[in-house]
C-alpha cells in the first residue's frame, strides 16, 4: 500500500533521511523506533507532504505521490496524527473534528455527522468536550481528539508520530487499545516512537533507524525476541536510553 | 466649544468606521500570513475611484457602478496576492520582502489612478434611502448611516462567515497553525488569495459607502492604510472586535484633537495619544486570535 524507496530529506546541510526504505502493507501496523534526533518525524513529514523530498520516491496505492502537494494526499487517504498532537487549541473539539473532514466538503453533511458520531462512540469523553476549546482538554484527550481529527478525513494509512509523548501509561494504553481495534477494522498504521517496547508489542513489524537510516528491520515479535539488546545498543549509540 | 463635542463624536465614529473596516481588511491578511498589507487602504481608494469612473465617466446606473467598482477592486486584490505574495511565498522569502512588495503596490496603483483619471477629487451621489438621523443636537446624514450600517453588517457578515461556515473555519485553523492546517488537507494558498480578495472587498465596500460624503481622490488610500493600521494595532492584531474599538477610539481621537487643538498637530496629537495607549496596554485592547505564530511561513 505504501512503499517508500531511498527517501532522502536534508534541512540545509543537515541530512535528516539519507536513502530510508520502507513499506506498509495493506491494513498493516507498522513501527518506527529510534531515538531522539534519528529521523522519524522527518519520515512522517514527508509521507504528509509537509517536508519536500529531496530524493527517492513515495508509492502510496500505486500512485507516485513524492510530489504531490500535501493538501491532496489527505484526499489520497494519507492522514497525520502529528508529534505533539497539534489540536487547534483556539477552536472547539467539534470544530477541530469538522476540520479534519475538509477534504470531504463535497460529500453529503448527513454522512460526515455520522462518522463524527462514530469517533466520538471510540472516544466517549470528547462528546462531553464536544463545545469546549481543544486547548482545554488534557493530553491524553488532545491525542484522542488529534486522533479522530485524522480519522475524519477516512484515511487509509495513519501515520502517527509518538503518540504516547507526555501521557501517562494509563491513558497511553487506552489509546493503544482503540488503534488496534481501528487495525482491526483494516486501518493501516505506521507508529512512530521511541518507546520501544510498546511499539514492538503493538506493531506486526517494526524498522529500526538510527541516524536516518534503517538499521534493522523484521517481525516485531523477532525484533522483540532476538534484536532488542541491538535495539537498544542503537538507542546507546544515540546517547539515548529506551524505555 | 465644547457644545461642538457631540458633532464631533458622531464624525469622529464616522470615520472610526471607515478605519475598523479597514483594520479588519489588514487583520485578514495579517492572520492568514503574518504580514502586514500595506496596500490595505488603496482597495479604499479603488472601490471609490472605479465606481466614480464607472458612474461618472462611463455614465452607468449607480448600483451598477458600484458592483462594478467593487469587482474590479477585488480582482486588484487577488492579483496583488497572485502576483506579488504568491511567487514569493513559494521561495520562502522573509516577511520583510512582502512588505516591501506591498509599499510598492501602494505607490504604483495612486500612480497608476493618477495617469489613468487625473489628480482631481471624484465621487457620486449619496445612496438614499434611508433617513437622517437626529441624534439630540445632531443629525447624523442618511450617508452617514449608511456607513455605520454597512460596518455593523460587515461586522456580522465575517462573524458569521468564520463561525459557521467550513471554508471560515478553515481560514481561521490557517491563522491560528498553518502547518496544521495543511496537514487537515486544507489548501494554504487558497486560503491566503482569499484573505486577500476578502480584504479587498472589505475597502472596496468601505470606500463606496465613505465616497459620498468626502470625496476620494487618488492619494487617498496612504492615510486610511496608516489609521487602519493603527486601529488593527490598539484592537489587537487580528481581533475583529478590536478592529471595531480600535477604529472608534482613532477616529474619534483625531476628529477631537483636530478640531480642539489645531487640524496641522492633530495628528500628532493623536499618536500621541495612541503612544500612551500603547505603554499601558503594548498588546492592543482585545487578545489578537494567534498569541504567537506557531512557525515562520
Ligand atoms: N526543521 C528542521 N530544521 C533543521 N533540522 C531539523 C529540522 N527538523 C529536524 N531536524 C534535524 O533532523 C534530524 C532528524 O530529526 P527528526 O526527524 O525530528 O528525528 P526524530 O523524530 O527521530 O526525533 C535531527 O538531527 C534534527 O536535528
Ligand atoms: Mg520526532
Amino acid at each position: 500500500m505504501l512503499e517508500v524507496r531511498d527517501l532522502k530529506i536534508s534541512y540545509g546541510q543537515i541530512e535528516a533521511l539519507k536513502n530510508v526504505s520502507i513499506q506498509v502493507g495493506r491494513g498493516e501496523f507498522v513501527g518506527v523506533i529510534g531515538a531522539n534526533g534519528a529521523g522519524k518525524t522527518s519520515l512522517l513529514m514527508a509521507l504528509s507532504g509537509a517536508v519536500r523530498a529531496g530524493g527517492g520516491s513515495v508509492v502510496f496505492d500505486g500512485e507516485e505521490v513524492t510530489h504531490l502537494p500535501q493538501h491532496l494526499r489527505v484526499g489520497r487517504g494519507i492522514a497525520i496524527v502529528p508529534e505533539g498532537r497539534q489540536v487547534l487549541g483556539p477552536l472547539t473539539v467539534m470544530e477541530n473534528l469538522e476540520l479534519g473532514a475538509y477534504q470531504r466538503r463535497a460529500e453529503a453533511r448527513a454522512v460526515i455527522a455520522r462518522d463524527r458520531d462514530m469517533i466520538l462512540d471510540l472516544f466517549p469523553i470528547l462528546r462531553q468536550r464536544a463545545r469546549q476549546l481543544a486547548a482545554t482538554l488534557s493530553g491524553g484527550e488532545q491525542q484522542m481528539l488529534a486522533i479522530g481529527r485524522a480519522l475524519m478525513s477516512r484515511p487509509r494509512l495513519l501515520l502517527l508520530d509518538e503518540p504516547s509523548f507526555g501521557l501517562a501509561p494509563m491513558v497511553f494504553a487506552e489509546i493503544l487499545a482503540t488503534l488496534r481495534r481501528l487495525h482491526a477494522e483494516g486501518l493501516a498504521c505506521l507508529m512512530v516512537e521511541q518507546d520501544a517496547h510498546v511499539t514492538l508489542e503493538t506493531t506486526s513489524r517494526s524498522y529500526v533507524f538510527r541516524t536516518g537510516q534503517v538499521i534493522m528491520e523484521g517481525s516485531s515479535s523477532e525484533l522483540r525476541e532476538g534484536g532488542l539488546v541491538l535495539v537498544e545498543e542503537s538507542y546507546l549509540g544515540s546517547g539515548e536510553k529506551s524505555s | 466649544m465644547m457644545d461642538l463635542l457631540p458633532v464631533l463624536l458622531v464624525n469622529g465614529v464616522v470615520f472610526g468606521a471607515i478605519y475598523a473596516i479597514n483594520a479588519i481588511g489588514i487583520g485578514l491578511v495579517y492572520n492568514t500570513t503574518g504580514i502586514i498589507n500595506f496596500a490595505q487602504g488603496e482597495f479604499i481608494m479603488l472601490g471609490g475611484m472605479l465606481t466614480a469612473c464607472l458612474y461618472g465617466q462611463a455614465g452607468l446606473p449607480l448600483l451598477v457602478a458600484i458592483i462594478g467598482g467593487v469587482a474590479l477592486t477585488v480582482v486588484v486584490g487577488l492579483l496583488t496576492e497572485r502576483l506579488f505574495i504568491r511567487p514569493l511565498w513559494r521561495r520562502g522569502a522573509k516577511d520583510w520582502t512582502y512588505v516591501f512588495m506591498l509599499f510598492a503596490v501602494a505607490t504604483v496603483l495612486p500612480n497608476l489612478v493618477m495617469l489613468g483619471v487625473g489628480r482631481d477629487p471624484l465621487t457620486f451621489p449619496t445612496f438614499g434611502g434611508l433617513p437622517a438621523v437626529q441624534l439630540g443636537s445632531v443629525t447624523l446624514s442618511s450617508q452617514a448611516l449608511w456607513v455605520l450600517l454597512v460596518t455593523v453588517a460587515v461586522f456580522f457578515a465575517l462573524q458569521g462567515f468564520f463561525d459557521r461556515t467550513l471554508l471560515g473555519k478553515a481560514m481561521k485553523a490557517t491563522a491560528i497553525n498553518r502547518r496544521v492546517a495543511a496537514w487537515l488537507g486544507i489548501a494554504v494558498e487558497q486560503m491566503v488569495a482569499m484573505s486577500f480578495g476578502l480584504a479587498a472587498l472589505l475597502g472596496a465596500i468601505g470606500g463606496v459607502v465613505f465616497t459620498p460624503l468626502i470625496s476620494t481622490q487618488f492619494d487617498a488610500g496612504v492615510s486610511m492604510t496608516l489609521n487602519g493600521f493603527a486601529a488593527a494595532i490598539i484592537g489587537g492584531m487580528g481581533n475583529m472586535r478590536g478592529a471595531i474599538v480600535g477604529g472608534l477610539v482613532i477616529g474619534i481621537l483625531q476628529s477631537i484633537s483636530t478640531a480642539f487643538i489645531s487640524s496641522v498637530y492633530g495628528d500628532a496629537v493623536t499618536y500621541a495619544v495612541l503612544f500612551g495607549l500603547l505603554v499601558v496596554w503594548p498588546h492592543g485592547l482585545f487578545r489578537p486570535l494567534i498569541e504567537l505564530k506557531n512557525e515562520e511561513i
